[in-house]
């Protein structure tokens, strides 16, 4: 779990342009969206993409109700993508 | 009478003359860290986002006055850079999983939508996309919104260079000793001047078709003759030689309107590109600022023969 | 000083001029189909013109060697339409153009693109000259002999809400007698993929303000109105243009404010220039674009606008498709004809109210009412919010 951790907050850095940040920088638990990291609906957009390229995950339509959830942390997405991943 | 429209601040982001490997003009560009400080902005703004937003932040600082009524950007080709990268995204992964952000970045409207976040400006906001009249188009809006009661208006322009365009414009035959460069320049226009305000936006005028330079002169001394000038009353002109001999020829001929006057250029620092003039307005203001001795000061540029602009800057 | 409106000019999927538009509104037919203009896998509704570039250049009596945008082609076809509707003559007095545009030339530039991208000597340099913003204007402008000033504004889906209202202050502010405004874009392969990037286009046939709507369709076309001072009228005017605003929402870059503020704002500006009142308007041509976002917040604008006596309104991109940048000024030149018609556009596909407002659009065209005043609205990406008011002439 914790491999795959670093390796979203690695592909969240590269693919969300957060420059300047390691994944030291982010922690785990901490909001993606809002507070924390300050994402936003484009951002959310593009971690669908991420979940589908890299992960062979399709979600439809972001931040809906168990959508929510999974957007929560980097930890949150980690875990869905281990029991979601083909 | 329509009410004055003052000058009062003026930023530039532009290259430095010196030609870059590229063949280009690339512009000098600041620490974005501290003009842009919000990092999740920031992080997705291209290259020329981050010098028209950028640009734009500092002339406001510089106005001192953060009550904005319009806000309005002009750009001749816009966002090239995210252009490409959605054009390469989309042909590269056959129009599956692209991504998003490079598509809205490279709206045109995108600098001027980001300042007015930043700044958290509900007011008016303009963009306009129109060759080498974009600049003057936003210009010309300004300057009305003044006269219909505006207190400051924010204009400016951005354009930025890319090694594809640079290819093209060669294939076109449209770089005969011509070297392409990009910038941004940003203005504050006012209703009421300042200590500090250095010159009035007295006049703009555009014209647009291939004019022979006899037509032109023509068309010059009617604009001087509507703003109660004559020829001798212009202290110091600005052309827009880009080095290309036979586009320059209708300065050449333009100079010996104005035997008296006092001369530069601008497209050696900052290169050739649709809102170019912006640059040479703001090159403009600096020497108004510099030398005493200058009452007007007129900027005569055109875009390939096409677009031709005459901005008129009144000392204060 | 007052504003008239002169003349109309509409091409969209529905129809190659005003009238064969008014046609299809009234008849419920829309210009959905598949894309036919270029080859793509995505599949979902779009509205097409229905007429190649060829036929188009046809129309128009173009050379059929020379290379038009399609974008070009849709404005000249439409300005033309409007220009000769009112019946000036461009030379009698101060004319201007102000066109605006989101696509430009990109329907050939992407052509070019595909091939130049893997060798720099390949892509026909012909489909790359007309990329800019500015061309598709001075192509009309050429056409049309208008040479007194000629602008291109391009601020997403608002732009001909913005060209309109800087043709009706250049007239106000005396640098201009007459212009023609409006805007227009063609459908293209960078587009349609944007749009689908950001996961907001309905697959099935769009739903504004319905509960379960999905997304937007996308359109193509173009639209001009004709504006013009009072002592340059050739004909009777069909209505004047008395107020208008532009205001930025400042929220997010392609998101509306949940309240939306600045649409509110926007309509809110609009009426107090023309200085009625709410319940004065007759009838909103809304934005109505049948994403979650955009519906949602532009109810909630209208209800705090409106409150309980929310005018007849209805969205009329079931029948054109969304069509970007020149959505406003086909809808304008629609909104005019409401007033010098009568008549109310259906809101097609229809079934339900949005919760959260409770609002329900016209859904039956209906003819011979008294409408005074139309409110049009268009809000776009980078929050760019414009509001028009077309009003009935005492």
């Amino acid at each position: 779990m914790e491999e795959l951790i670093e390796k979203l907050k690695k592909e969240l850095i590269q693919e969300l342009n957060l420059e300047e940040m390691t994944p030291e920088d982010i922690d785990a638990d901490a909001p993606l969206f809002g507070d924390g990291l300050g994402l936003d609906s484009i951002d959310a957009l593009e971690i669908i993409l991420i979940l589908e390229r890299n992960y062979g995950i399709k979600i439809k339509k972001p931040g809906e109700g168990e959508g929510r959830e999974i957007f929560r942390s980097v930890r949150s997405l980690a875990e869905f993508i281990s029991t979601h991943q083909k | 009478m329509k009410r004055p429209c003052y000058i009062n601040s003026f930023a530039s982001i532009h290259p430095d003359g010196i030609t870059g490997e590229s063949g280009m003009l690339h512009a000098v560009e600041p620490d974005y860290k501290h003009i842009i400080t919000n990092a999740n902005m920031r992080r997705r703004m291209s290259h020329i986002v981050r010098m028209g937003v950028a640009c734009g932040l500092i002339c406001l600082e510089q106005s001192g006055n953060k009550n904005i009524d319009a806000i309005i950007t002009a750009t001749g080709l816009g966002c090239l850079t995210d252009t490409e990268k959605f054009l390469d995204n989309l042909i590269e992964n056959e129009e599956q999983l692209l991504n998003p952000s490079a598509f809205i970045q490279s709206t045109f409207n995108v600098i001027g939508a980001q300042i007015a976040l930043i700044t958290g400006s509900h007011s008016y906001n303009n963009t306009y996309v129109h060759r080498g009249l974009s600049f003057e188009s936003a210009l010309i809006d300004g300057m009305m919104r003044i006269w219909e009661g505006d207190n400051q208006v924010l204009i400016g322009a951005a354009d930025e260079v890319l090694p594809a365009g640079h290819t093209i414009l060669k294939r076109l035959g449209m770089l005969d000793n011509i070297i392409l460069g990009e910038g941004s320049q940003f203005f504050t226009l006012a209703a009421e001047k300042e200590l500090y305000t250095v010159a009035e936006l007295a006049a703009v005028r555009t014209f647009t078709g291939k004019l022979s330079s006899e037509e032109m002169l023509h068309r010059i001394k009617i604009f001087l003759t509507e703003n109660n000038l004559k020829s001798i009353d212009i202290q110091h002109l600005i052309i827009g030689k880009n080095g290309n001999t036979t586009d320059d020829l209708v300065y050449n001929v333009v100079e010996q309107l104005f035997p008296s006057t006092s001369y530069s250029t601008f497209k050696d620092i900052c290169g050739e590109y649709p809102t170019a003039s912006a640059f040479g307005m703001w090159k403009g203001l600096s020497r108004l600022e510099e030398s005493g001795d200058i009452q007007y000061l007129l900027i005569y540029n055109h875009y390939y023969t096409i677009n031709h602009s005459l901005i008129l800057l009144k000392k204060c | 000083m007052k504003i008239y409106i002169t003349g109309t000019g509409i091409v969209s999927g529905i129809g190659i001029n005003t009238e064969e538009n008014l046609y299809a509104i009234r008849h419920k037919s829309h210009g959905m189909g598949k894309v036919t203009l270029f080859p793509t896998s995505l599949d979902v509704p779009v509205s097409e013109v229905k007429y190649t570039n060829e036929q188009l250049k046809e129309l128009l009596a173009l050379p059929s060697g020379k290379t038009y945008s399609r974008t070009a082609l849709l404005g000249i076809l439409a300005a033309k339409e409007a220009l000769s509707d009112s019946n000036i003559d461009v030379k009698a007095q101060r004319t201007g153009l102000i066109s605006s545009t989101s696509v430009g030339g990109m329907d050939l530039s992407e052509s070019f693109y595909a091939d130049f991208r893997k060798d720099e000597e390949k892509g026909r340099l012909r489909d790359i000259v007309s990329h800019d913003c500015g061309d598709s204007t001075q192509k009309i402008a050429s056409y049309l002999g208008i040479t007194d000033y000629v602008t291109t504004i391009s601020t997403a889906c608002s732009s001909a809400g913005n060209a309109i209202m800087l043709g009706a202050r250049m007239i106000k502010n005396g640098l201009l007698d007459a212009v023609i405004v409006g805007g227009t874009d063609a459908l293209c392969k960078f587009t349609l993929n944007g749009f689908n990037s950001l996961m907001i286009l309905d697959k099935e046939l769009c739903k504004p303000f319905d509960k379960s709507r999905e997304g937007l369709n996308l359109g193509e076309g173009a639209g001009y109105i004709v504006l013009q001072a009072e002592n340059t009228l050739k004909r009777k005017p069909y209505c004047i243009l008395s107020g208008y605003s532009n205001a930025n929402d400042a929220y997010h870059q392609t998101a509306t404010s949940p309240d939306g503020d600045g649409p509110y704002l926007c309509m809110k500006e609009a009426l107090e220039m023309a200085n009625i009142l709410p319940r004065d308007v007759d009838y909103i041509n809304v934005h109505g674009t049948g994403t979650p976002n955009n519906d949602l917040s532009e109810g909630k604008a209208i209800i705090h606008l409106f409150g309980e006596g929310t005018p007849k309104f209805s969205s009329l991109k079931p029948f054109i498709g969304h069509t970007l940048g020149a959505s406003e000024g086909i809808e304008a030149a629609l909104s005019v004809l409401s007033i010098s018609e009568g008549i109310v556009y259906p809101n097609l596909n229809f079934k339900k109210p949005i919760e959260d407002t409770n609002l329900i659009p016209v859904t039956e065209c209906d003819e011979g009412l008294p409408i005074k005043h139309v409110l049009s609205n268009s809000f776009g990406f980078g929050g760019n919010d414009s509001s028009l008011l077309f009003s009935a002439i005492e």
